[in-house]
């Protein structure tokens, strides 16, 4: 298995966030379009194994009296991880076309 | 504007666990999370839901490097080993006596706690022991307690069931005294431990039945249940149930074995090897509804959930009830207690207990024993390996320049530290293994070692080992590894003056513990000597006594008494005969009311009463105060009394008394006193002399007491068993050297007198080895020093009593702290003896100059050997 559902969930939500993704705006995002409500510990580790998995590359943001002076890690979906979601989603299409009674049309 | 921080243990644990890496922007997240709960909600919900967070973030891809990259931490462990065994070798006395002192530490703390454990699990196997309680009764006149006794009248039990809806059940048990004769196939066994007991006391208290029914067994009148051992001691291997065997109860009755328990566990305040109904008893009036006789232990059963207190609280409302007006008229009052069942053994001793109890007293002082034992066997370990510290600076010094950090140097040194105590505690282990009989022989009690398998002891036991093991490894651990490198290696390191300080004061508190343990023990021995070797008022030497029949009827025994007696008088061996209901060494059971003939029922007062014969006064030569001994040409009924009776009859003194009337308060009969004789001892010095009235009986029916001459004891006994023999045939011939019996009193005594003595000795051998231990690391620090005096011109004596006078510095101060607290705890102690020594001088300073002594010999071998060192060899290389 390349991608957990959650961490392919993560990595979602990195892409669309574009240059703004950081933890506690993943957190946030997953929250109001998805209804999920991980705990940041949940989060981070997802975050980490995207990381080394390659999925992910991060970069320092700058420190904030907000954050205790600590950096934000900002997160942006790499190349392969864009060509892993196609991969993994172009399975789960070629699967479900052979569910029968599956219509895969988009609202 | 709310605090704005989040809560700092979590925040701190997550710094804790967590890698730099991670951290970074983890903590800044949840930093952010919180500020947003928080202007949103409380502040006790945010900092909730941070340390939430926090834990939500404990995970293995948070962690810290350092917990994984050190897989030399567990590498090292192997040569930690290495290490912790090279300097076992290396100070092999040390190690060895540290192993030792521990060992043996550990072990006598675990056999005192052994020996704890069974003294406060009486009574406790029962399966509803929280929910019984004794009566104890005690009877005032004028206000002055005249008796406080376990046993009570019949009538209470039921009447207390009759009237609290919270009483369940109660029942009743009458004691058989010293015993009687049960007969099998004509084979007599005289059997001491015997009661009759009521229906509901198997159902109350829980011996289990063997054979028989619960429902059943008891309920009927002449049935008898009986103890596995005694079925087997008396019927053999025949099948007990339906067996009648004949029990001597006023007259030889035929009794049916209805069942067979389990033989009485040994923490069982009631022991009996025989039970019989107590229907039997009915014919004799007095054992159902009487308010008159006090020879009835009365247990009650509470229901689930019923206050003790709440009862007791209505118990003098019940007095008031069924005896106000009768007790008022006398000037007198009854007071009932509840005694709860686990209590009995420990709290409670009263007149006509079931067994001599023993005492929380000795309990606490034995806990306190035990703690002071292991504490100064862990101080030792920590004395002596912070002074060894010194030694080891260097070592520590290389491996930090190695790279070792101040974490893996307290890992190494806890390790030795777990070494030696694991040792410590195999070593203990085998040391109770190997000790137990004698353990056992030494306090008289069945310690069984089951004890251990017992999940709550062995974790409390695991516990506080552990404790000990943190304990005595965090000092040295704080002290050794916080050396500061370059101080060490350059060989400037200094005692540091706290860490001495805080030596000093173990050191103290060691030899403060020692000297007051070997003081308490010494005033114990003494105590209990003073009460062995008092003169009791008679001579109790060179008796024979020997238990009367029982197997007989009154009328034979009287025909047959003149001519035993005189039989025995023409022994050349036998210098006096003598007939009596009690003798001295055991609790006077019959206690009867008396008062002076013209005066009303009001003055009625509780005396012990003993029937004698005329030999009885100068047979055991016990002196007359006034008037005289009885004789056979007695007119008129006469007693003898003693000087506590005449105390409590109000009569002026002993002269005053003779020629008196009593009146005996039960059958209103008249006696005149005729003699007063001196207090003497009937019971161990424990007890205080008792009212005692003597009635004359020729034929008093209890016990023969023999005064012999010296001669050849084994002779004399068979001659006088021919002789019963042939006058009671049937009888078994039963007899006891009267000063062996009078000394059983201190049989608990004794024991307890040897274990403490034991154990005092032990604690001040461990203090000893850490002292010689210590004072060998300080000599040796101190060679250098030594050397520079010698070179100038001090000779080994001052130099030897310079050495010296630190530690006989601290053992001055140790007795000086010791002497006060000891004399509170022996005077506390003492006050519960009617008759004791008094607290001299001496008592403390022979085991304060002892210790001195056995000190300073501990402490010169070493310093001796520095002082006669040669300067040369320890000055030349500086």
């Amino acid at each position: 298995m390349k991608l957990a559902a959650f961490e392919e969930l993560v990595l979602l939500v990195v892409g669309t966030l574009g240059d703004e993704a950081y933890g506690v705006a993943i957190k946030e995002t997953l929250q109001e379009k998805l209804g999920k409500n991980p705990s940041i510990g949940a989060l981070h580790s997802a975050l980490y194994r995207l990381e080394s998995k390659g999925y992910v590359a991060t970069r320092e943001g700058g420190a904030t009296a907000e954050r205790g002076g600590r950096r934000k890690k900002f997160y942006r979906i790499t190349a392969y991880g864009i060509r892993t979601l196609e991969e993994v989603n172009e399975m789960r299409v070629k699967l479900a076309r052979q569910v029968p009674g599956l219509k895969l049309g988009f609202k | 504007m709310k605090d704005q921080h989040p809560p700092r243990w979590p925040d701190r644990f997550l710094r804790w666990f967590c890698s730099e890496e991670v951290l970074e922007s983890l903590q800044g997240d949840l930093y952010e999370l919180y500020r947003k709960r928080l202007a949103k909600s409380r502040k006790l919900v945010a900092d909730l839901f941070f340390a939430f967070d926090v834990i939500s973030a404990c995970r293995p891809f948070a962690f810290s490097k350092r917990w994984y990259l050190n897989s030399n931490n567990n590498f090292m462990i192997g040569h930690y080993l290495k290490v912790s065994a090279r300097n076992l070798v290396r100070y092999k006395i040390y190690s060895f006596l540290n192993i030792l002192g521990l060992a043996i530490a550990i072990a006598s703390s675990v056999i005192i706690y052994q020996y704890v454990l069974f003294e406060t699990s009486y009574d406790s196997f029962h399966s509803n022991a929280d929910r019984i309680f004794r009566i104890r009764f005690d009877y005032y006149k004028d206000g002055q307690s005249e008796r406080g006794g376990a046993s009570a009248y019949s009538a209470i039990g039921p009447a207390l069931q009759h009237d609290y809806p919270e009483v369940e059940s109660f029942t009743r048990l009458i004691s058989f005294g010293d015993g009687t004769v049960v007969t099998y196939n004509n084979q007599p066994h005289f059997e001491k431990k015997m009661f009759y007991a009521e229906a509901s006391f198997l159902k109350v208290f829980s011996f289990p039945l063997i054979k028989g029914d619960v429902e059943t067994a008891l309920s009927q009148p002449n049935t008898i249940l009986i103890s596995e051992s005694a079925a087997r001691r008396i019927l053999g291997n025949e099948e007990p149930i339906s067996k009648i065997i004949q029990v001597f109860s006023d007259q030889p009755t035929p009794m049916q074995i209805v069942g067979v328990f389990k033989d009485v566990p040994a923490n069982s305040h009631i022991k009996f090897d025989f039970l019989v109904s107590y229907a039997t008893t009915y014919p004799w009036g007095w054992t159902q509804n009487d308010w008159g006789r006090l020879n009835t232990y009365t247990y009650i059963l509470l229901n689930q959930g019923a206050d003790f207190h709440k009862l007791q609280a209505k118990l003098p409302a019940f007095i008031e009830k069924y005896e106000g007006d009768a007790l008022r008229s006398t000037a007198s009052w009854e007071e009932l207690t509840l005694q709860p069942l686990v209590d009995i053994h420990l709290h409670s001793n009263l007149v006509c207990e079931l067994e001599i109890n023993g005492n929380y007293k000795i309990i606490f002082f034995l806990i306190i024993m035990a703690v002071f034992i292991i504490l100064i066997a862990w101080i030792n370990y920590i004395n002596v390996s912070s002074a060894n510290a010194l030694d080891r600076a260097k070592e520590v010094g290389i491996r930090k320049v190695a790279g070792a950090n101040h974490r893996q140097i307290a890992l190494q040194f806890f390790f030795e530290t777990a070494v030696i105590n694991c040792m410590a505690i195999a070593t203990a282990a085998i040391l109770i293994f190997t000790a137990h009989p004698y353990i056992e022989a030494l306090v008289g009690k069945p310690l069984t070692l089951a004890v251990f398998m017992d999940l709550k002891v062995l974790v409390t036991l695991l516990a506080i080992l552990l404790f000990g093991i943190i304990l005595t490894g965090a000092y040295p651990v704080v002290a050794i590894s916080s050396f500061a490198i370059a101080s060490v290696l350059k060989g400037e390191l200094k005692r540091s003056p706290t860490g001495w300080m805080l030596k000093k004061g173990l050191v103290i508190f060691q030899f403060t513990a020692s000297i007051g343990l070997i003081i308490s023990t010494m005033a114990v021995y003494q105590q209990i000597k003073h009460m062995q070797h008092q003169k009791l008022g008679i001579a109790i030497d060179q008796f024979l006594v020997v238990t009367a029949p029982q197997q007989i009827s009154d009328s034979t025994f009287v025909a047959q008494i003149e001519p035993f007696k005189n039989g025995l008088l023409q022994l050349p061996q036998v210098s006096y005969v003598t007939a009596s209901t009690a003798v001295p060494g055991e609790e006077v059971s019959r206690i009867q009311n008396f008062r002076i003939a013209d005066k009303t029922e009001e003055f009625n007062s509780f005396f012990r009463v003993i029937g004698i014969d005329d030999n009885f006064m100068p047979a055991y030569q016990s002196s007359f105060v006034s008037g005289r001994n009885f004789s056979h040409e007695l007119k008129r009924p006469s007693v003898i009394i003693n000087e506590a009776a005449v105390e409590r009859l109000k009569f002026k003194d002993a002269q005053d008394a003779i020629g008196q009337a009593v009146l005996w308060g039960e059958r209103n009969t008249v006696f005149e006193v005729i003699g007063v004789i001196r207090n003497y001892h009937q019971q161990s010095l424990k007890n205080d002399f008792h009212p005692t009235i003597f009635f004359y009986n020729p034929a008093a029916w209890g016990y023969f007491s023999l005064k012999l001459s010296k001669a050849d004891l084994q002779s004399t006994i068979s001659q006088v068993e021919k002789n019963w023999k042939s006058l009671f045939p049937g009888n078994p011939f039963t007899f006891f050297f009267l000063d062996d019996f009078f000394n059983q009193q201190y049989k608990e005594d004794w024991q307890f007198t040897r274990m403490i003595t034991v154990f005092s000795v032990v604690t001040i051998f461990i203090a000893c080895l850490g002292l010689f231990s210590l004072s060998y690391f300080t000599a040796v620090q101190r060679t250098k020093e030594v050397g520079i005096r010698k070179v100038l011109g001090a000779d080994v004596s001052s130099v030897i009593s310079l050495l010296l006078k630190d530690f006989v510095i601290l053992i001055v101060i140790a007795n000086l702290v010791a002497w006060p607290l000891s004399y509170l705890v022996i005077s506390k102690w003492l006050e519960g003896y009617a008759f004791h020594i008094d607290i001299t001088p001496s008592l403390f300073l022979v085991p304060g100059m002892m210790v001195m002594l056995i000190g300073v010999l501990t402490v010169s071998y070493h310093t001796s050997r520095v002082a006669r060192t040669n300067p040369v060899n320890v000055l030349r290389l500086d």
